[in-house]
């Protein structure tokens, strides 16, 4: 069927190879894209086949992949996301990040479902999509600049005000591990280092603009399955469901229920900043924003009028900015989060990273492990809100002390030496983001587990089901109901919520729309309903499900050849141990490897984290079971059982 | 005769208005393809929808007998427009730049209210776009909003 590829995708993908120039345009593959959607799942079988192992990620033989997907750009809710999938030069592993914005749909619009970088560029540049046509163009004017200024002075270049740009800023240009790729002023794809991929191709931003549109297969169907998925997410936010306050709005929840990490991850809850929210939202907070295609609008504008912490109107600060910058470094004003998550965006870092590696300096500090000498001075002091400020400056430009941090926090650990490593927070060298696997236990096991490292949006926060009572639509494949759960328990049993709840997250990166979207009545038979009409393919929500199984496993073994086994899947010491305050005052995690054995027999992963080859074949990944099977040293009719 | 209002600070930038335009009149989804716009003030405190108010002056513009006629107070795009017997006075002529020429129908397109259910005003939430009697009083209710404007008569 030639025309398979024409609803929902627009069924192109422009390949841009930066050392020569050369720009091809080449089909969407349907073979990939029927197996693994778009998004997530289509960049993982791309740099599957395409990136040899144990490269330098920050080499020219890297490469970046920023997709949408079938869903994206459609009236689907929250249908604003793309996704950047590469090799993350802060961990060395598979790297994803979902960002939403209005820059995704608009290069569907332009003709494209997605873009492959691939070399590197000896001088900046960047792109200019428009209507399906490509230039590069020298970024050399523009290089240094930040993300807003480099937006402006893109538009007006190209002279399209309607233009969208992806950019980095300083910060992405200097290499800083943990440097995100910003969209639209405040929209980050933050996590592992995109940023730095970027900056080390050599990319300074990517325009688009298109007049296009996109077809959908079944308009009718299509209509009554939109109509009832914006009733479900309006009935859903009409009973307190969602983010309607934003991700700001969860953070005096989060301090309740022990969810917020306080002191470097000593405990999960800090009295000084019980009305934080109340705060910000009293006298900060300007309006709320949306991204494209939201039914939400979780995203805050904010700005502090005067003062030392004065800022513009700005986006932000979101939920893991605010605590990363408040409970985790005991500093109590919201006053300098908005300025630093000011700083952050303006010079395209990652506020997540950022935050706890400035937390992570003041531990140390406070152990001793490291003193003025090595701080260019400065007094690294728990909560001290000017030593922060000054940490963001000089990370973003790696000027002094701040070319150490921008390594991330498992360099800056090593470096340091001594215990050091032993209190650094983080899984595969990804940072930890600021929820408390603590305060709920199916968390633990998504960290340790997630293809990215300690992070808790990619594949999914399970915390939302145990601590929160969201059902997140699981009910009928298999969840229990969420009332039920004990959230202390680390019963064996968990690995099954969490396994449920990481496909389903992972699908979401595949379809490409938000993820918080999933949390307002949506469930993956109405995902699978919309999948159905726009692409004209016959899904449930069971192969949905599959879908995420596939992908998930799919990164994993991008992962095992990356010689990632189960002694990365472990969680650092300092966030097992009991807590000392709040709701979770004495909750440690102690069965954690009986929680992972589950997990794993349940993924039927061998002892060593290695996925079945049988299993990939079920799941139609034939070539990366031969793989696995060849490196296992196992014959390929292998079976477990 | 009822028309669209709108209230630009409850707008929050989704742009469902745009898409459910696109997809009632053509049914596929296309921001070119929308009879109306959202601005968006890039990083800015501020973002707002865009629409026809029927105001006719397209009408009045138009060269072409017929080709853009008023019907029970909806100015309306006819069969007859052809863009090849003008200049296209109709963009120029309006104000606020909702009228276009679209290359697959090989004709203008302007807002028509969907027929008495504008698919713009059910697609937004927020109530920023509201469908209401012309004359009649209407409260844009954000305490905000009105903060500010008897700030600036002082």
């Amino acid at each position: 069927m030639d025309l398979a590829l024409k609803y929902g995708y627009v069924g192109k993908i422009l390949r841009v190879n930066l050392t020569d120039w050369n720009i091809e345009k080449e089909d969407t593959r349907e073979d990939i894209a029927k197996l693994l959607l778009g998004g997530n799942g289509y960049a993982a079988k791309v740099l599957w086949e395409e990136l040899k192992p144990k490269i330098d990620p920050l080499s020219p033989e890297n490469k970046i992949i920023l997709m949408t997907g079938p869903l994206t750009g459609t009236g689907a809710p929250g249908s604003g996301f793309w996704e950047a999938c590469f090799k993350s030069p802060l961990t060395g592993i598979w790297g994803e990040s979902a960002c939403g914005g209005w820059w995704g749909p608009m290069l569907k619009f332009a003709g494209f479902d997605g873009i492959i970088l691939e070399g590197a560029s000896k001088d900046p540049v960047y792109l200019w999509i428009h209507n399906g046509d490509v230039e590069i163009k020298s970024a050399e004017g523009i290089w240094g600049k930040t993300v807003p200024e480099t937006e402006e002075a893109i538009r007006g270049e190209i002279g399209v005000p309607q233009a969208r740009v992806l950019s980095i800023g300083p910060a992405g240009e200097k290499l800083v591990m943990f440097a995100g790729i910003a969209v639209d002023y405040e929209r980050y794809a933050g996590r592992k280092g995109g940023g730095a991929s970027l900056g080390s191709k050599k990319v300074k931003a990517v325009a688009v603009y298109g007049e296009g549109e996109i077809e959908i297969a079944k308009p009718k169907e299509w209509e009554n399955a939109l109509r009832e998925c914006e009733e479900a997410v309006k009935k859903s936010l009409a009973t307190g469901g969602g983010y309607a306050n934003g991700t700001i709005g969860t953070y005096d929840v989060c301090n309740e229920m022990g969810d917020l990490p306080t002191k470097y991850g000593e405990t999960g809850h800090w009295d000084e900043v019980a009305d934080l929210y109340y705060k910000f939202s009293s006298k900060y907070l300007i309006k709320n924003r949306a991204c494209f295609g939201c039914m939400q609008a979780c995203g805050r504008v904010s700005q502090v009028k005067e003062g030392p912490f004065a800022t513009p109107v700005y986006g932000g600060p979101e939920y893991e900015t605010t605590a990363g910058f408040t409970a985790f470094m005991l500093q109590r004003d919201i006053e300098p989060v908005i300025k630093a998550n000011y700083l952050c965006n303006i010079y395209g870092l990652d506020t997540i990273s950022t935050s706890h590696v400035i937390a992570f300096a003041m531990t140390c500090y406070e152990k001793g492990l490291i003193t003025k000498k090595d701080t260019d001075g400065l007094e690294v002091k728990f909560g001290d809100p000017n030593v922060m400020i000054e940490l963001v400056e000089k990370i973003a430009h790696r000027k002094g002390f701040g070319d150490l941090l921008a390594e991330g926090v498992r360099r800056v650990a090593e470096k340091i030496g001594g215990d050091a490593p032993k209190i650094a927070l983080h899984v595969k060298g990804l940072e930890m983001p600021y929820h408390d696997p603590r305060a709920g236990k199916t968390q633990a096991i998504a960290y340790g587990v997630s293809n990215t490292g300690m992070d808790h949006f990619h594949p999914h926060e399970t915390l939302d089901v145990e601590c929160y009572g969201a059902d997140l639509g699981l009910i009928p494949f298999g969840l229990p109901d969420p009332k039920t759960i004990d959230r202390f328990s680390e019963d064996p049993s968990k690995a099954r919520i969490a396994k449920l709840v990481m496909d389903y997250g992972t699908i979401a990166d595949a379809l490409v729309v938000c993820k918080f979207h999933q949390y307002v009545n949506l469930g993956p038979d109405k995902y699978a309903r919309l999948l159905s009409c726009a692409t004209g393919w016959d899904v449930n929500g069971e192969k949905l499900l599959e879908i995420g199984d596939r992908i998930f496993n799919l990164a994993r073994a991008f992962n095992i050849r990356e010689r990632i086994r189960r002694k990365d899947d472990v969680l650092p010491p300092r966030i097992m141990q009991p807590a000392t305050t709040g709701s979770t005052k004495g909750v440690g995690i102690t069965n954690y490897e009986s929680m992972l054995n589950e997990f794993y027999r349940f993924e039927e992963w061998d002892e060593n984290g290695i996925p079945n080859p049988e299993k990939l074949k079920r799941l139609c990944l034939k070539e990366v079971a031969e793989y696995i099977a060849k490196l296992a040293g196992l014959p390929s009719n292998h079976s477990k059982n | 005769m009822k028309i669209l209002v709108i209230d630009r600070e409850k707008c929050t930038g989704c742009r469902r208005c745009e898409l459910a335009c696109s997809f009632r009149h053509f049914k596929t989804y296309s921001l070119a393809r929308a009879r109306l716009h959202v601005v968006h003030t890039h990083g800015r405190e501020s973002e707002g929808p865009v629409v026809c108010t029927q105001c006719g002056l397209c009408e009045v513009a138009c060269p072409v007998e017929g080709a853009i006629i008023r019907k029970a107070g909806v100015v309306l795009v006819t069969v007859k427009c052809d863009p090849t017997k003008c200049v296209q006075e109709c963009i120029a002529a309006c104000p606020f730049g909702v009228i276009h020429f679209d290359p697959k129908l090989n004709k203008m397109i302007k807002c028509d209210l969907c027929g008495g259910f504008p698919a713009c005003v059910e697609a937004c939430q927020w109530n920023a776009i509201q469908y209401i009697e012309a004359g009649a009083p209407y409260a844009l209710n954000n305490k905000r909003l009105i903060q500010v404007r008897s700030e600036k008569v002082r």
